[in-house]
């Protein structure tokens, strides 16, 4: 691996000299190049040659092959870790936004769930409880009086009212409350009210018509006690007075 | 020649030298520009195209009753809201078995099956969903308010695109009814955004419920999540404070049971009971006949959606001879066992004043006339005092004066000044008419005299809790003494008169021992005239260390007056109460006074 430059000489080096040969391969007769360090300073026009830096020895060359590939891996590895990090932060970032939805539904579920056993354990719940399985309330409790070693009252037994009016309860969490639901009620006996009496007015005037159908063939054009006169049905059809007739005068 | 080209190389080479400089110089002076003199707009430029704010909304406090039963909670909820434009002919979605891969299903389907989670009517749905006809679609239709998470998720899993759940907060009241004229209820803020108090103590304790409103700023990707490794800003929300009652929400739900049965079985307008600690002035218990139950305030009546223990002003009747005769105790005037000779009816400056039931003259103790409640022997009593001094006293028991203790339309009643009563009221005032107060008054009155004649001013809650579970203790509330201890004691002497041989007979409990002053009081129409009663019974038990007044007041009953009684509400809720607490039976005697003079004690009414 020698340094040596190829040996161009351009011409300008030379001014004046013409090629000693031309169109050979032959050597051409010019003087050997020699150390810059050899050179002597003499008058004399030598041709003066670059020289070379003296040549690395061999461990200094691998130290530096070794420094390379050392900073080549750092940057390698600085890359790789900062990738590496980058990823996982996102990672992490998404499983944290993931993490957060399951612990607001985990939160929701606790929160129906408590709410649940709250509206459970409500004492109008419990008391409706305690009624159906039977239980009544406590009567008066015996008293002991210690110092006279003397019961100076028995205990009352519990007793079950026969009719249950004690146990009124109170709307349970949830439940609509007793006046809305009375008014509810109440609309809508109001309402199947309303339709019972409807149809039976239909019925009555059903009744009414027809009888009021045979009273007019009987006499007819007779006047009610209000003076309205009385049509059949066929004459109203469907309406309240009978549409105007015309006859064609015959005569 | 060669000169001339290599001239015109030269020069273009120059040319194209100085065009590089002049474009390295632009950019060089828009970089300086930008990184230099500019940067902060530009930068805050880009800050905001990535930079995401939001409120973060804090969680409104729970109340809570003295054991820590929540009886107001705040829980998410959501509003379903789609968008109508931009619609598919089809629904795209994710299987809905769990396998992978995607199928098409139709609108019909897609909306049957969200009809079906939702409760709602298919048809009704389909109008939301879609457009209607020629109609312009619209970007925001409501489908459903206040879906539980549950019923959300399901939702989310028909997979219609465009549907939308939106969080909102909730409030609800877990025990239903229970203490609801106290508790009220919330409204929507007027952004729609939050829930603020709009009655009662959500609406008296806005400020420590709500909590303070925190910010969080952050920089988004275009994917919508937020870029790791920059910084976020935040400002943490503070949660609302806890309220934590001095209701008892068991005694609660039996004083309003008590107080509603007594109110269908009179046809009464409404009754309450008042149940209060006597050492502390807490109050444990306010029952209301009318139900209101907070989830669904719309179903109550408007008049009865705030307590009529404090809303509702009457003439208390006898019950206010308490006031007087602790005044006439306390002045010195009388003393228990004075005798006095009582006519049923008497005339006091051209005024006859007329006990209810004709009876003959007794001889009788001040005791006794305080036990049978004569309005006679009371006025004969009151009359030894002066207008001001019975005034004085009468404010200082609390009349006249609204009670605050967080509910909101506390009335103060009606006590006018001594120099502006007419010739009868100022006799009216000694038995209990001529002016008004409220349920919680009276209790007021009989938590001073059985706490050694210390008023304590009402309170309804015990303290706060803070997000961090620290308990912040509110002022201490106010204390001051009507009476003296003596006059105090000897009043309770006298209310264990009323029920040993007056008219409490009923009012007995067994194994305690009970004193208090019943109380009828006419009730003036809106005719201006009287037309009808209000039934009252004030207790205190057990009487040798009193520790809790029960009032039971019910307001113009209907049907025949010689039933009415609040007796059984009193003792029920009484009873209920000592027995929460572990109360031990009363050992002592009882230290009632004799009613008349003499050894005959048993003479008629």
């Amino acid at each position: 691996m020698t340094q040596r430059a190829p040996r161009r000489i351009q011409k300008s080096a030379f001014p004046g000299t013409a090629p000693v040969v031309e169109g050979s391969a032959a050597r051409a007769a010019r003087p050997e190049p020699v150390p810059a360090a050899d050179l002597q300073f003499a008058e004399t026009k030598r041709r003066v040659t670059l020289s070379l830096v003296p040549k690395l020895d061999q461990n200094n060359r691998r130290s530096l092959i070794v420094m390379f590939s050392i900073l080549v891996a750092l940057a390698v590895a600085v890359v790789v870790t900062l990738v590496l990090l980058n990823t996982t932060v996102a990672q992490r970032q998404y499983e944290i936004v993931s993490l957060r939805g399951q612990e607001r539904a985990l939160s929701q579920e606790n929160q129906a769930l408590l709410k649940e056993a709250q509206s459970l354990s409500a004492p109008q719940a419990l008391a409706k409880e305690a009624k159906e399985l039977g239980l009544v309330a406590p009567g008066a409790p015996g008293l002991v009086n210690l110092d006279q070693n003397k019961i100076s009252r028995e205990a009352k037994a519990a007793t079950k009212p026969e009719d249950g009016t004690k146990y009124v309860n109170l709307p349970l969490p949830g439940e609509a409350l007793k006046a809305k639901a009375e008014a509810k009620e109440k609309e809508l006996a109001a309402k199947k009210e309303a339709e019972a009496k409807a149809e039976a007015d239909a019925k009555a005037a059903a009744k009414g018509s027809e009888e009021k159908a045979k009273a007019s063939k009987a006499a007819t054009e007779r006047a009610q006690k209000d003076g309205r006169p009385v049509f059949t049905e066929g004459e109203l059809n469907g309406g309240t007075i009978p549409a105007p007739s015309l006859s064609t005068p015959t005569s | 020649m060669i000169s001339t080209a290599s001239t015109t190389a030269k020069k273009r080479m120059r040319v194209v030298l100085i065009l590089s400089l002049a474009a390295l110089l632009a950019i060089a002076g828009r970089l300086f520009w930008i990184q230099g003199i500019n940067a902060a707009t530009v930068a805050e430029k880009a800050q905001q195209v990535r930079q995401r704010e939001e409120v973060i909304t804090p969680t409104r406090g729970s109340i809570l009753d003295r054991n820590g039963t929540t009886l107001a909670v705040s829980v998410d909820r959501y509003d379903l809201v789609i968008d109508q434009r931009a619609q598919e002919d089809a629904v795209t979605r994710k299987k809905r078995d769990g396998s992978n891969g995607r199928e098409k299903v139709s609108w019909d389907q897609a909306i049957k099956e969200l009809a079906e989670l939702l409760n709602q009517d298919p048809e009704d749905l389909k109008k939301l969903v879609r457009p209607q006809g020629d109609a312009k679609p619209k970007g925001y239709v409501i489908l459903a308010k206040g879906v539980t998470p549950e019923v959300k998720n399901e939702v989310m899993e028909v997979g219609i695109p465009r549907l939308n759940a939106l969080l909102r907060s909730e409030r609800q009241y877990p025990q239903g009814v229970i203490a609801g004229p106290l508790l009220g209820f919330v409204r929507n803020s007027e952004d729609q955004t939050s829930l603020v108090g709009a009655e009662g103590l959500e609406l008296s304790q806005e400020e420590h419920l709500r909590g303070t409103d925190g910010r969080r700023k952050y920089e988004v990707g275009a994917d919508g999540v937020r870029i790791p490794i920059t910084d976020i800003e935040e400002t943490p929300a503070v949660n609302g404070q806890d309220v934590q009652l001095t209701i008892d929400s068991d005694i609660n739900y039996i004083a309003q049971r008590e107080a509603e049965k007594k109110q269908k079985q009179f046809s009464a307008e409404w009754v309450s009971v008042v149940v209060m600690e006597v050492k502390t002035g807490k109050v444990l218990a306010i029952g209301d006949s009318a139900q209101l139950d907070p989830n669904d305030p719309g179903a109550t009546e408007p008049e009865f959606r705030r307590s009529t223990s404090i809303t509702r002003a009457f003439e208390p009747g006898s019950t206010g001879k308490a006031p007087i005769f602790a005044a006439a105790i306390d002045a010195g005037v009388v003393s228990p066992l004075d005798e006095m000779r009582v006519p049923h009816q008497k005339t006091f400056t051209k005024e006859t004043i007329h006990d209810s039931l004709p009876h003959s003259t007794y001889d009788m103790t001040v005791a006794g006339i305080f036990a049978r409640s004569y309005n006679t022997g009371t006025v004969m009593v009151g009359n030894k005092l002066s207008k001001q001094q019975r005034y004085d006293y009468m404010r200082a028991f609390g009349l006249g004066e609204s009670i605050q203790m967080g509910l909101n339309g506390a009335s103060a009643g009606q006590l006018a000044a001594p120099d502006t009563w007419d010739r009868r009221q100022q006799y009216t005032t000694m038995f209990g008419q001529g002016y008004s107060q409220t349920v919680l008054h009276t209790a007021s009155i009989f938590q001073a005299l059985a706490n050694g004649g210390v008023r304590i001013a009402p309170s309804l809650i015990d303290h706060y809790v803070d997000a961090d579970g620290n308990a912040i203790e509110r002022e201490k509330p106010e204390q001051r003494r009507v009476v003296k201890k003596k006059t105090a004691d000897e009043m309770l002497k006298l209310m264990e008169s009323v029920v040993d041989s007056g008219t409490g007979g009923k009012m007995r409990i067994p194994g305690y021992r009970v004193g208090g002053k019943t109380g009828t009081g006419q009730a003036a129409g809106p005719s201006g005239g009287y037309d009808g009663y209000t039934y009252s019974f004030a207790g205190v038990a057990p009487l040798e260390d009193p520790q809790f007044v029960v009032v039971a007041t019910m307001y113009r009953p209907q049907g025949s007056w010689k039933e009415f009684s609040v007796a059984d509400t009193f003792t029920e809720v009484m009873e209920h109460t000592l027995n929460t607490f572990d109360v031990p039976p009363s050992s002592t005697k009882s230290e009632a006074y004799k009613v008349f003079v003499g050894k005959d004690q048993k003479k008629p009414w």
